[in-house]
């Protein structure tokens, strides 16, 4: 959109958030079958905006909301984004079933480098 | 204590939903006692788990046009075709400590997934539980099952196929890139099956829903009696079928 080709962006101008504002979108087939979406926003090289869908399990259900949340701020790398819900999962005692912290950063970066592959 | 056994036959997705949401507030307050419901679809809706979204996994376009039901669940897991003629519904709601039960949600699966195990036995399918929260027969699943907990109250609800036609299935579940459908279509024929691809026309759905209250009594232990839903319940359920699982904010929230 905003970006031409090869060129980096850069976050001081992404940072007020402009209409250059690309959403990443990402899709992963657990082993054993859930099957997670993401689509996010970044804000200044972090995660910003972000929704996760699909027919995993989390216990308790409202955990989602804080699940989201406390990937805002994160760089959308792999054992950033691990770390992050690893961490949350452990704090706020919730189960998380059917994909793992890990798998969510794997799906993170996944649907960073589709995007750039684009 | 004595468990209700609710009979609540067909019903539209949002009354289905509202149902089993008015009996965990009612459980909970104390004024209904433990509760297994057995249930039908009347449109034939689809469900969808709480974390998912309904565009990205619904045609609600195909749905509108045919006059099926969609519906937000409380509980996680992903959406299944409710077919009128092709499924049975059940619900098991108590409080926790009725029964003894893990803390674990992944480790109360297999507990109370045995009531269908048995169910599914006792009509001679050689039925199994399968991690996370599948029965299967023959290495093919015959049940999904999504398991929640508020309020001091377990509710876990599961379905059970009686038929199964694939085809009609992706009519109304999107599958990520069209151009899959046919592969989702044949994996659907290879993976999943039926009572009724085992069983003939031998077995009527009203068996399978005796079968079921048998097979929960006996894995769990429960002296069960034939109930209905009070007065309040049944108010309750039409006016949260109307306000949540009817509306948009609520089905189309994610």
């Amino acid at each position: 959109m905003g970006v031409r080709d090869g060129e980096k962006r850069d976050p001081q101008n992404d940072a007020g958030g402009g209409l250059d504002r690309r959403e990443y979108r990402g899709i992963l087939k657990v082993s054993g079958g859930k099957l997670v979406r993401i689509r996010f926003s970044l804000s200044g090289g972090v995660i910003d905006d972000v929704v996760i869908t699909g027919d995993f399990f989390l216990h308790p259900e409202e955990a989602i909301e804080g699940l989201e949340a406390a990937l805002v701020g994160v760089p959308p790398r792999k054992d950033a984004v691990e770390e992050s819900i690893a961490a949350f999962l452990r704090e706020k005692k919730v189960e998380m079933i059917g994909l793992s912290p890990g798998d969510l950063g794997l799906l993170v970066e996944m649907a960073l480098s589709g995007e750039q592959k684009s | 204590m004595k468990w209700r056994v609710l009979r609540t036959g067909f019903n539209p997705a949002p009354v289905n939903m509202a149902i089993d949401e008015v009996v965990l507030d009612s459980v909970a307050r104390g004024v209904s006692p433990p509760t297994l419901r057995v249930y039908e679809w009347d449109p034939s809706a689809v469900s969808i788990g709480y974390f998912q979204s309904m565009r990205e996994v619904v045609d609600v376009d195909a749905c509108l046009r045919d006059g099926v039901g969609f519906v937000r669940r409380i509980t996680g897991g992903g959406a299944v075709f409710h077919d009128r003629t092709g499924e049975v519904t059940y619900s098991i709601i108590f409080r926790e400590g009725t029964i003894p039960l893990p803390d674990s949600v992944a480790e109360a699966y297999p507990v109370l997934c045995e009531g269908i195990v048995l169910a599914l036995r006792s009509l001679g399918l050689d039925a199994a539980f399968r991690p996370v929260n599948d029965i299967v027969v023959g290495g093919k699943k015959i049940s999904g099952n999504a398991h929640t907990r508020k309020r001091g109250v377990v509710l876990q609800h599961g379905t059970l196929l009686y038929d199964v036609d694939p085809e009609r299935m992706f009519t109304y579940l999107r599958v990520p890139g069209e151009k899959i459908r046919d592969k989702m279509i044949a994996a659907v024929e290879e993976r999943v099956t039926s009572i009724r691809h085992h069983l003939g026309e031998r077995v009527s759905m009203e068996r399978v829903e005796d079968a079921l209250v048998e097979g929960f009594s006996a894995a769990l232990g429960l002296e069960v009696e034939q109930g209905a839903l009070t007065k309040d319940e049944k108010e309750m359920a039409v006016r949260l079928a109307e306000e949540k699982y009817g509306a948009d904010w609520w089905n189309f929230k994610r």
